[in-house]
């Protein structure tokens, strides 16, 4: 789905600090591509440069093998949701409302919303389990809420690429599971690329298919989960002592840090 | 580091000195040449023209000039220390707004035997605005840009009550005019004699008290902890402080920005300690003032016009402001999420059906209903029926009608505008697009003899248009901290306030109906003017409500509406467009001073339209009912003598966000 070669990002500003350098991946459709990394090791500066929020950059990015930047405006939002790490929460819009705007790529600023619009809106918010607030302000719910309530207007947007970046941070560990257990089964029913900024490793290694690692803006690792959980590839990522032990009955690993 | 970081701002003192020395030669050089510099500085000969002068007219002047400079740069520094906050000075604050005031209430009210009370009176006003201020912006979460805004609530209120008073007495106003220009001109030492004084008095008061100043910048809590009396501390240091600006204004008039910009320059150049600051303050601002002035002085000898210092100075400190918010990073985007309260979320019917209903009467109301001076006179059952009475309504309702589409107007132009800038204290008043407006227009009828009402609406328009256009140019690279806008927006105005001041002191004949119409009067207005901005404000008002979704859209900000598939830069541009097209509409009929595009979105808000499009709906009918309300106060109020409507919209304006102010606390 994406494609990415050479690519370089620097700074502005008079000395211009390179925060991603040679960067060659291939986002493959379908499947949940995870990128991880220490903090300020460009994770969230790729991402961004997948939505089309950082332009200048050298290398080239392909969606659907066609340059980035030739997506229209609306074009690109029916194409690709995203999710920033910190969203602007609108103080006076109402759950229902905030995920109704995912339906803007689609309708646009005059076109009615019709019937298969406002059952895409109800089925998405159903997912994310937000039904039960749908008429309070979004402003009043708590972290976890929103982030749910955000998930839930990238459903409505029925993009098949969605981006999220670091999108279980602020929740509990049964909704971290929900959320991404929901992308991870959305994936397989309606062939939903995602690319998620992720920082929990165990939930990494649970939920992805194809990992890429950086370390001060360059590739250090990238490949299949089950290559993943393995001590000598994390401490090699993060740089800190960290022990992978296989659970027992299961095929699945969990990480501690020594 | 710190070591090194007094290299800037002594660099700097060195260069004005230099300056200053340069400008005392050029003064002096006549005498100089003969010797004779000693004399004419302390014992002019009495028979020489040239020396009588130099002696009672420039020397006095350029005395003044550092004097006046020092003190104001003095009691910005302490201002600005005190309350912690690099963008406070005596005129962002109110005081000097506050001091003109009393001054102006004292020169035309007070007896002559209360003389001697003036300057306890000027202090009393410098103090009053600067408590105003700091009530509202107290325990706020943002409370560096809650202080500069109710500074600016403040200083709009005190100055339209000033203008209030000045319009009723226009044998003073070109007098007055000027020396709320800041004029720095002399005609002998008694000026000097009686700043110097005061000014030196308070100085010392300031840098004794500088030492505990340190302790107070490091938070109350700290400093008390430390052993510092923090109120009474701070109350002594703006008490003095506020001693000096009232000098300085009662002898010079108001002189803005040198107690803002001086200091702020001082403090990125790398001075922290509050007691280096303060010393640096005195010579640089002194030194600044003084070259400023003389500047100033060089284009006066060409048309023997007066270029008042104080606005010349206006015109020099904002655009630097500007530069000080590109240049540092002042605040950080500590947008306080104050707003976790679940508001209720109800239909507004209702309360539209009200509005409206309360507009339809009230219409009726003030279309028949009048006081004469000694009650209420009611047209049509006291009075006959006859044309006369007829043409009584037709002028009543062309007035009033006027009025209220302008409060539609500028409800429209200040949502799109507070939606579209993602900032709820945003308006077309603020902005500086009401002023870029007035000054456009002001120019056209002074400078250039345009005199068709419909060339200068397009004028003011396109002077509308390029200031916000230069506003948003000046806050790109902010989109995402309002606050940028709003203080660009302040500067903006202040340095177009000053060229209307500059230009209004050499406006002559006009200056009287151009003041009315500044202040807001509704009575040059004819019918087919009012229907032309009725028709604009209808047409833009629908487009702005077929344009509801994407309008609300923008309430995510610039990154979320592009991932949905909106070109926010350009919508934007096109909503601002729309806004300052309305502004300008509005400003003509009732001149720049209103508020209502300030409060009308404001109050909608609060009343609880949530949406774009209700939020338009609802600001239009509070904008109307407030405009009608303050259109028949205005000609009521004193009958048989007419307030301007813009002025006691203004007023209601500024007394609904103190209230709001007071109450939220």
């Amino acid at each position: 789905m994406f494609d990415l070669k050479n690519v370089c990002f620097k700074s502005d500003g008079k000395n211009p600090k390179t925060l991603l350098d040679d960067i060659t991946v291939s986002f493959p459709t379908g499947s949940f591509s995870a990128i991880v990394g220490h903090n300020g090791s460009g994770k969230s500066t790729l991402l961004k440069l997948l939505a089309r929020k950082n332009k200048a950059h050298s290398g080239s990015i392909e969606l659907d093998t066609q340059v980035l930047s030739n997506h229209g405006t609306r074009d690109f939002a029916r194409k690709v949701a995203y999710l920033p790490q910190n969203p602007v929460v609108p103080p006076h819009l109402s759950v229902r409302e905030l995920v109704a705007f995912g339906r803007y790529p689609w309708r646009g600023a005059f076109g009615r919303y019709r019937a298969e619009d406002h059952a895409k809106i109800d089925q998405a918010m159903e997912m994310t389990h937000v039904t039960g607030f749908s008429d309070r302000l979004v402003a009043s719910l708590s972290g976890g809420e929103r982030q749910r309530v955000w998930l839930s207007m990238l459903l409505a947007q029925d993009a098949p690429v969605m981006l999220l970046d670091e999108p279980t941070s602020a929740l509990d560990v049964g909704h971290q599971r929900d959320i991404l257990q929901l992308v991870a089964n959305l994936k397989d029913q309606i062939n939903l690329t995602v690319i998620a900024v992720l920082h929990d490793i165990d939930m990494v290694g649970r939920f992805a298919d194809h990992i890429l690692a950086l370390r001060a803006g360059r590739t250090c690792w990238q490949g299949a989960a089950q290559d993943f959980m393995h001590n000598a590839v994390l401490r090699d990522i993060f740089q800190t002592e960290i022990n992978v032990i296989a659970v027992p009955e299961s095929n699945r690993f969990v990480s501690y840090v020594a | 580091m710190i070591k090194t970081s007094h290299r800037t701002p002594t660099l700097l003192l060195a260069a004005l000195g230099v300056l200053s020395i340069g400008v005392l030669v050029i003064d002096f050089w006549p005498f100089l040449q003969n010797g004779l510099a000693g004399q004419v500085m302390f014992t002019p000969d009495e028979t020489d023209f040239d020396q009588i002068l130099f002696h009672y007219s420039t020397l006095p002047r350029l005395a003044m000039a550092f004097l006046c400079g020092a003190g104001l740069a003095l009691a910005g520094a302490a201002i600005q220390t005190v309350l912690r906050n690099p963008l406070a000075s005596p005129t962002t604050l109110g005081v000097g707004a506050g001091v003109e005031f009393a001054l102006t209430i004292f020169v035309l009210v007070a007896p002559a035997s209360l003389a001697l009370f003036q300057e306890a009176f000027a202090l009393a006003g410098g103090m009053i605005a600067l408590g105003a201020v700091y009530l509202i912006a107290a325990k706020r979460g943002n409370a560096t840009l809650w202080l500069i805004l109710a500074g600016m609530i403040i200083n709009l209120l005190l100055q339209s009550g000033t203008q209030i008073l000045l319009l009723f007495n226009e044998q003073y106003l070109q007098s007055i005019f000027m020396w709320g220009a800041g004029d720095l001109a002399q005609n002998g030492w008694e000026a000097t004699q009686f700043v110097l004084p005061r000014i030196v008095i308070g100085m010392a008061a300031v840098l004794l008290l500088s030492r505990p100043l340190d302790l107070l910048a490091l938070g109350d809590d700290t400093a008390s902890s430390l052993g510092a009396k923090v109120t009474v501390l701070r109350l002594l240091i703006l008490g003095f402080a506020v001693f000096i600006t009232a000098s300085v204004i009662s002898a010079a008039g108001m002189i803005g920005f040198i107690g803002l910009a001086v200091p702020a320059a001082l403090r990125i150049a790398g001075l922290t300690r509050s007691r280096d600051l303060m010393i640096y303050s005195v010579l640089t601002g002194g030194f600044t003032l003084l070259v400023i002035d003389f500047i100033v002085r060089q284009f006066n000898g060409l048309g023997g016009d007066i270029l008042p210092t104080g606005a010349a100075t206006a015109l020099f400190g904002a655009p630097f402001i500007i530069l000080i918010l590109r240049k540092a990073k002042i605040m950080p985007g500590s947008q306080s999420e104050d707003q976790h309260s679940d508001q209720e979320i109800t239909s507004k019917t209702g309360l539209s059906i009200l509005l409206t209903a309360l507009l339809a009467i009230g219409l009726v109301f003030s279309l028949f209903v009048s006081l004469d001076g000694t009650g209420f006179a009611v047209l049509g059952w006291t009075v006959n029926w006859n044309d006369n009475s007829f043409d009584i309504i037709t002028g009543r309702a062309e007035r009033t009608f006027a009025a209220m589409i302008c409060g539609a107007a500028l409800a429209v132009s200040g949502t799109l505008i507070q939606r579209v800038g993602r900032n709820p204290l945003a308006s077309p008043e603020i902005t500086g697009v009401s002023s870029a407006t007035a000054l456009a227009i002001i120019l056209a009828l002074t400078m250039f003899g345009f005199a068709q009402r419909a060339d200068l609406m397009i004028i003011g328009a396109a002077g509308g248009i390029i200031s916000l256009i230069v506003l948003l140019a000046l806050c790109r690279k902010f989109t995402h901290a309002p606050h940028y806008m709003l203080l660009n927006g302040l500067a903006l105005t202040a340095i177009l306030g000053a060229i209307v001041r500059i230009v209004l002191t050499r406006s002559g004949t006009q200056t009287s109906m151009l003041m009315s119409w500044l202040a807001g009067t509704t009575y040059f207005t004819n019918m087919d003017e009012v229907m032309i901005v009725a028709g604009v404000t209808t047409v833009l008002l629908i487009v702005a409500i077929a344009l509801r979704r994407p309008l609300e859209m923008a309430s995510l900000g610039t990154d979320q509406s592009v991932s949905l598939g909106l070109g926010i830069t350009t919508f934007q541009f096109a909503m601002m467009f729309l806004a300052a097209i309305l502004a300008a509409a509005a400003t003509l009929l009732v001149g720049p001073l209103s508020f209502v595009g300030l409060m009308a979105p404001h109050l909608a808000r609060v009343a609880g339209y949530r949406l774009a499009g209700g939020h338009l709906l609802g600001s239009v009918l509070i904008g109307v009912n407030v405009m009608m309300v303050a259109e028949w106060l205005a000609r009521n109020l004193l009958y048989p003598a007419q307030l301007p409507t813009g002025l006691i919209a203004a007023l209601i304006g500024t007394s609904y966000f103190l209230l709001l102010a007071v109450r939220k606390r």
